[in-house]
Protein backbone atom coordinates (compact mmCIF):
# COMPACT_ATOMS: atom_id res chain seq x y z
CA UNK A 1 0.00 0.00 0.00
CA UNK A 2 2.99 2.30 0.44
CA UNK A 3 3.36 2.36 -3.33
CA UNK A 4 -0.31 2.48 -4.32
CA UNK A 5 -1.77 5.62 -5.74
CA UNK A 6 -5.44 4.72 -6.03
CA UNK A 7 -7.35 5.96 -3.02
CA UNK A 8 -9.37 2.80 -2.80
CA UNK A 9 -9.16 -0.73 -4.07
CA UNK A 10 -11.53 -0.17 -7.01
CA UNK A 11 -9.80 -0.76 -10.32
CA UNK A 12 -10.29 2.33 -12.42
CA UNK A 13 -9.90 2.52 -16.19
CA UNK A 14 -6.73 4.53 -15.81
CA UNK A 15 -5.23 2.11 -13.33
CA UNK A 16 -2.94 -0.59 -14.57
CA UNK A 17 -0.96 -3.18 -12.69
CA UNK A 18 2.79 -2.76 -12.71
CA UNK A 19 5.69 -4.77 -11.41
CA UNK A 20 7.75 -2.41 -9.31
CA UNK A 21 11.49 -2.99 -9.05
CA UNK A 22 14.70 -1.31 -8.04
CA UNK A 23 17.94 -0.70 -9.88
CA UNK A 24 20.52 1.04 -7.74
CA UNK A 25 18.71 3.71 -5.77
CA UNK A 26 16.05 4.25 -8.38
CA UNK A 27 12.64 2.73 -8.90
CA UNK A 28 11.15 1.41 -12.10
CA UNK A 29 7.94 -0.25 -13.17
CA UNK A 30 6.92 -2.58 -15.97
CA UNK A 31 3.35 -3.20 -17.04
CA UNK A 32 2.47 -6.62 -15.67
CA UNK A 33 0.86 -7.80 -18.91
CA UNK A 34 4.31 -8.37 -20.39
CA UNK A 35 5.69 -10.12 -17.28
CA UNK A 36 5.50 -13.92 -17.30
CA UNK A 37 7.39 -14.75 -14.15
CA UNK A 38 9.97 -13.55 -11.65
CA UNK A 39 12.97 -15.79 -10.93
CA UNK A 40 15.62 -15.83 -8.28
CA UNK A 41 19.04 -15.03 -9.68
CA UNK A 42 21.14 -17.86 -11.02
CA UNK A 43 24.18 -17.69 -13.23
CA UNK A 44 23.32 -17.27 -16.89
CA UNK A 45 25.01 -19.56 -19.40
CA UNK A 46 27.41 -17.37 -21.38
CA UNK A 47 27.16 -17.35 -25.16
CA UNK A 48 30.47 -16.78 -26.96
CA UNK A 49 30.63 -13.42 -28.65
CA UNK A 50 27.76 -11.63 -26.91
CA UNK A 51 28.27 -8.12 -25.50
CA UNK A 52 28.11 -7.47 -21.72
CA UNK A 53 24.54 -6.17 -22.15
CA UNK A 54 23.54 -9.79 -22.93
CA UNK A 55 25.36 -11.91 -20.32
CA UNK A 56 23.92 -15.17 -21.62
CA UNK A 57 20.88 -17.40 -21.75
CA UNK A 58 18.87 -19.43 -19.27
CA UNK A 59 16.11 -22.02 -19.37
CA UNK A 60 12.86 -21.81 -17.44
CA UNK A 61 9.94 -24.23 -17.93
CA UNK A 62 11.38 -25.50 -21.21
CA UNK A 63 11.90 -22.07 -22.75
CA UNK A 64 15.22 -20.40 -23.57
CA UNK A 65 15.41 -16.80 -22.39
CA UNK A 66 17.92 -14.15 -23.46
CA UNK A 67 19.36 -12.50 -20.36
CA UNK A 68 19.48 -8.70 -20.51
CA UNK A 69 21.40 -6.76 -17.87
CA UNK A 70 19.01 -3.95 -16.97
CA UNK A 71 21.75 -2.00 -15.23
CA UNK A 72 23.76 -1.78 -18.44
CA UNK A 73 20.64 -1.16 -20.50
CA UNK A 74 19.68 1.86 -18.39
CA UNK A 75 23.19 3.24 -18.12
CA UNK A 76 23.96 2.21 -14.57
CA UNK A 77 27.36 0.95 -13.53
CA UNK A 78 27.48 -2.83 -13.75
CA UNK A 79 27.64 -4.59 -10.39
CA UNK A 80 27.64 -8.25 -9.34
CA UNK A 81 24.32 -9.89 -8.60
CA UNK A 82 23.20 -10.12 -4.97
CA UNK A 83 20.75 -12.32 -3.07
CA UNK A 84 18.04 -9.81 -3.90
CA UNK A 85 18.72 -9.86 -7.64
CA UNK A 86 15.94 -11.25 -9.78
CA UNK A 87 15.15 -12.07 -13.37
CA UNK A 88 11.93 -10.62 -14.68
CA UNK A 89 10.83 -12.95 -17.48
CA UNK A 90 9.22 -11.01 -20.30
CA UNK A 91 7.42 -11.96 -23.47
CA UNK A 92 8.00 -9.09 -25.91
CA UNK A 93 6.52 -9.92 -29.31
CA UNK A 94 8.29 -13.18 -30.25
CA UNK A 95 11.24 -12.64 -27.91
CA UNK A 96 11.69 -14.24 -24.51
CA UNK A 97 13.78 -11.98 -22.31
CA UNK A 98 15.06 -12.40 -18.76
CA UNK A 99 15.65 -8.89 -17.46
CA UNK A 100 18.19 -8.90 -14.64
CA UNK A 101 17.27 -6.33 -11.99
CA UNK A 102 18.47 -5.54 -8.46
CA UNK A 103 15.29 -6.20 -6.50
CA UNK A 104 11.60 -6.79 -7.06
CA UNK A 105 9.50 -4.68 -4.72
CA UNK A 106 5.81 -5.05 -5.35
CA UNK A 107 2.93 -5.46 -7.75
CA UNK A 108 0.99 -2.20 -7.73
CA UNK A 109 -1.76 -0.24 -9.35
CA UNK A 110 -0.55 3.00 -10.84
CA UNK A 111 -2.79 5.80 -12.04
CA UNK A 112 -1.63 6.70 -15.52
CA UNK A 113 -3.48 10.04 -15.42
CA UNK A 114 -0.73 11.13 -13.07
CA UNK A 115 1.96 10.34 -15.63
CA UNK A 116 4.62 13.03 -15.88
CA UNK A 117 6.91 13.49 -18.84
CA UNK A 118 10.49 12.30 -18.74
CA UNK A 119 12.77 15.25 -17.87
CA UNK A 120 14.67 16.68 -20.80
CA UNK A 121 17.81 16.59 -18.69
CA UNK A 122 17.74 12.83 -18.44
CA UNK A 123 20.43 10.97 -20.37
CA UNK A 124 19.08 10.04 -23.81
CA UNK A 125 20.07 6.38 -23.38
CA UNK A 126 17.70 6.09 -20.43
CA UNK A 127 15.07 8.62 -21.52
CA UNK A 128 14.31 6.65 -24.65
CA UNK A 129 13.38 3.58 -22.61
CA UNK A 130 10.92 5.35 -20.31
CA UNK A 131 7.24 6.00 -20.90
CA UNK A 132 7.04 8.61 -18.15
CA UNK A 133 7.29 9.12 -14.42
CA UNK A 134 4.71 8.63 -11.68
CA UNK A 135 4.98 9.96 -8.16
CA UNK A 136 3.90 7.53 -5.48
CA UNK A 137 3.66 8.01 -1.74
CA UNK A 138 7.14 6.63 -1.40
CA UNK A 139 9.14 7.70 -4.41
CA UNK A 140 9.25 8.69 -8.03
CA UNK A 141 8.80 5.68 -10.29
CA UNK A 142 9.98 5.53 -13.89
CA UNK A 143 7.78 3.49 -16.21
CA UNK A 144 9.82 1.27 -18.48
CA UNK A 145 8.42 1.12 -22.01
CA UNK A 146 8.62 -2.57 -22.98
CA UNK A 147 8.24 -1.87 -26.70
CA UNK A 148 11.12 0.60 -26.61
CA UNK A 149 13.22 -1.85 -24.62
CA UNK A 150 12.76 -4.40 -27.39
CA UNK A 151 13.45 -1.82 -30.11
CA UNK A 152 16.68 -0.77 -28.44
CA UNK A 153 17.81 -4.36 -27.99
CA UNK A 154 17.03 -5.13 -31.61
CA UNK A 155 19.07 -2.11 -32.62
CA UNK A 156 22.02 -3.53 -30.78
CA UNK A 157 21.47 -1.93 -27.41
CA UNK A 158 22.30 1.59 -28.55
CA UNK B 1 22.61 -43.81 -27.69
CA UNK B 2 22.47 -41.93 -30.99
CA UNK B 3 25.78 -41.59 -32.85
CA UNK B 4 25.11 -38.17 -34.35
CA UNK B 5 26.41 -35.90 -31.62
CA UNK B 6 29.48 -35.14 -29.58
CA UNK B 7 29.49 -33.48 -26.20
CA UNK B 8 32.55 -31.39 -25.45
CA UNK B 9 33.85 -29.21 -22.65
CA UNK B 10 35.50 -25.95 -23.65
CA UNK B 11 36.75 -23.53 -21.01
CA UNK B 12 34.73 -25.39 -18.41
CA UNK B 13 31.50 -25.01 -20.37
CA UNK B 14 29.67 -27.83 -22.18
CA UNK B 15 28.77 -27.63 -25.86
CA UNK B 16 27.27 -29.91 -28.48
CA UNK B 17 28.80 -30.73 -31.87
CA UNK B 18 27.46 -32.61 -34.87
CA UNK B 19 29.55 -35.74 -35.17
CA UNK B 20 29.58 -35.58 -38.96
CA UNK B 21 31.61 -32.35 -38.80
CA UNK B 22 34.45 -34.18 -37.06
CA UNK B 23 36.56 -36.79 -38.85
CA UNK B 24 37.91 -38.11 -35.55
CA UNK B 25 39.14 -37.10 -32.12
CA UNK B 26 42.64 -37.74 -30.83
CA UNK B 27 44.45 -37.05 -27.57
CA UNK B 28 46.22 -33.69 -27.69
CA UNK B 29 49.53 -35.43 -27.08
CA UNK B 30 49.14 -37.22 -30.41
CA UNK B 31 48.04 -34.32 -32.60
CA UNK B 32 51.59 -33.65 -33.75
CA UNK B 33 51.73 -37.18 -35.16
CA UNK B 34 48.75 -36.61 -37.41
CA UNK B 35 49.15 -35.14 -40.87
CA UNK B 36 46.56 -33.61 -43.18
CA UNK B 37 45.70 -34.74 -46.69
CA UNK B 38 48.78 -33.04 -48.12
CA UNK B 39 51.13 -34.52 -45.57
CA UNK B 40 51.39 -31.32 -43.55
CA UNK B 41 51.13 -30.97 -39.80
CA UNK B 42 47.65 -29.97 -38.68
CA UNK B 43 46.81 -26.40 -37.81
CA UNK B 44 46.08 -26.46 -34.09
CA UNK B 45 43.58 -24.01 -32.62
CA UNK B 46 42.74 -23.77 -28.93
CA UNK B 47 38.98 -23.34 -28.87
CA UNK B 48 38.52 -21.82 -25.38
CA UNK B 49 40.34 -18.50 -26.05
CA UNK B 50 38.69 -18.31 -29.48
CA UNK B 51 35.31 -18.40 -27.75
CA UNK B 52 36.37 -15.94 -25.08
CA UNK B 53 36.28 -18.62 -22.41
CA UNK B 54 38.86 -19.32 -19.69
CA UNK B 55 41.85 -21.20 -21.01
CA UNK B 56 41.91 -24.66 -19.50
CA UNK B 57 44.25 -27.54 -20.27
CA UNK B 58 43.18 -29.25 -23.49
CA UNK B 59 43.18 -33.01 -23.47
CA UNK B 60 41.41 -33.76 -26.75
CA UNK B 61 41.60 -32.52 -30.31
CA UNK B 62 38.67 -32.57 -32.71
CA UNK B 63 39.91 -33.03 -36.26
CA UNK B 64 37.66 -30.91 -38.46
CA UNK B 65 38.12 -31.20 -42.23
CA UNK B 66 37.54 -28.10 -44.34
CA UNK B 67 37.96 -27.57 -48.07
CA UNK B 68 41.44 -26.22 -47.55
CA UNK B 69 42.83 -28.40 -44.82
CA UNK B 70 42.03 -30.21 -41.60
CA UNK B 71 42.09 -28.19 -38.40
CA UNK B 72 42.67 -29.63 -34.93
CA UNK B 73 40.41 -27.85 -32.44
CA UNK B 74 41.82 -28.31 -28.96
CA UNK B 75 39.23 -28.83 -26.23
CA UNK B 76 39.16 -29.85 -22.59
CA UNK B 77 37.21 -33.04 -23.10
CA UNK B 78 34.89 -34.72 -25.53
CA UNK B 79 32.52 -37.67 -25.49
CA UNK B 80 29.65 -39.16 -27.42
CA UNK B 81 26.28 -37.60 -26.65
CA UNK B 82 22.94 -39.27 -26.74
CA UNK B 83 19.49 -39.17 -25.23
CA UNK B 84 17.76 -42.04 -23.51
CA UNK B 85 15.72 -44.17 -25.87
CA UNK B 86 17.73 -43.02 -28.89
CA UNK B 87 15.62 -39.90 -29.19
CA UNK B 88 16.85 -37.31 -31.63
CA UNK B 89 17.80 -34.08 -29.87
CA UNK B 90 15.41 -31.22 -30.50
CA UNK B 91 17.63 -28.30 -31.47
CA UNK B 92 15.96 -24.96 -30.89
CA UNK B 93 16.98 -21.87 -32.87
CA UNK B 94 19.41 -19.44 -31.29
CA UNK B 95 17.36 -16.65 -29.64
CA UNK B 96 17.05 -13.81 -32.19
CA UNK B 97 18.71 -11.16 -30.01
CA UNK B 98 21.65 -13.46 -29.38
CA UNK B 99 22.01 -14.42 -33.04
CA UNK B 100 22.00 -10.76 -33.95
CA UNK B 101 24.49 -9.75 -31.27
CA UNK B 102 27.24 -12.29 -31.79
CA UNK B 103 29.82 -11.38 -34.38
CA UNK B 104 30.09 -14.86 -35.84
CA UNK B 105 28.13 -17.74 -37.34
CA UNK B 106 29.35 -20.36 -34.92
CA UNK B 107 26.09 -21.15 -33.14
CA UNK B 108 23.84 -23.74 -34.67
CA UNK B 109 21.13 -23.78 -32.02
CA UNK B 110 20.33 -24.73 -28.46
CA UNK B 111 19.34 -28.06 -26.94
CA UNK B 112 17.62 -28.03 -23.58
CA UNK B 113 19.17 -30.95 -21.72
CA UNK B 114 18.30 -31.47 -18.04
CA UNK B 115 17.11 -27.84 -17.95
CA UNK B 116 20.49 -26.66 -19.22
CA UNK B 117 20.82 -24.76 -22.54
CA UNK B 118 23.43 -26.78 -24.39
CA UNK B 119 24.77 -24.71 -27.27
CA UNK B 120 25.42 -26.38 -30.61
CA UNK B 121 28.68 -25.19 -32.13
CA UNK B 122 29.35 -25.27 -35.86
CA UNK B 123 32.94 -26.44 -35.64
CA UNK B 124 33.32 -26.52 -39.40
CA UNK B 125 32.56 -22.81 -39.57
CA UNK B 126 34.88 -22.20 -36.64
CA UNK B 127 37.66 -24.12 -38.39
CA UNK B 128 37.13 -22.21 -41.64
CA UNK B 129 37.25 -18.88 -39.84
CA UNK B 130 40.32 -19.93 -37.87
CA UNK B 131 42.17 -20.69 -41.10
CA UNK B 132 41.62 -17.11 -42.21
CA UNK B 133 43.61 -15.92 -39.23
CA UNK B 134 47.41 -15.97 -39.11
CA UNK B 135 48.82 -19.13 -37.54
Amino acid sequence: MLWAQSSDQTLLDQDRTYLLFRIGDEFFALESSSVREVLRWREAVPVPGTPPLLPGILVQRGTVYTVVDARRLLGFEATPATRASRYVLLQLEDQQIALLIDEVLDLVLLDRTRLEPVPATLAPQRARLLGGLIRTERALVALLDAAEVLAVLQAGGE
Amino acid sequence: MTAGWLHMIVGGQPFLVQHRQVSRTVPVARVAEVQDERGHALRQVALAPLLGLPATPARHALLVPTRRRTVALLVEATDLFGLEGDLEPLILPVPPLIAQAVGHQWLGGVLIHNDYPLQLLDVRQIAQDALKQPA
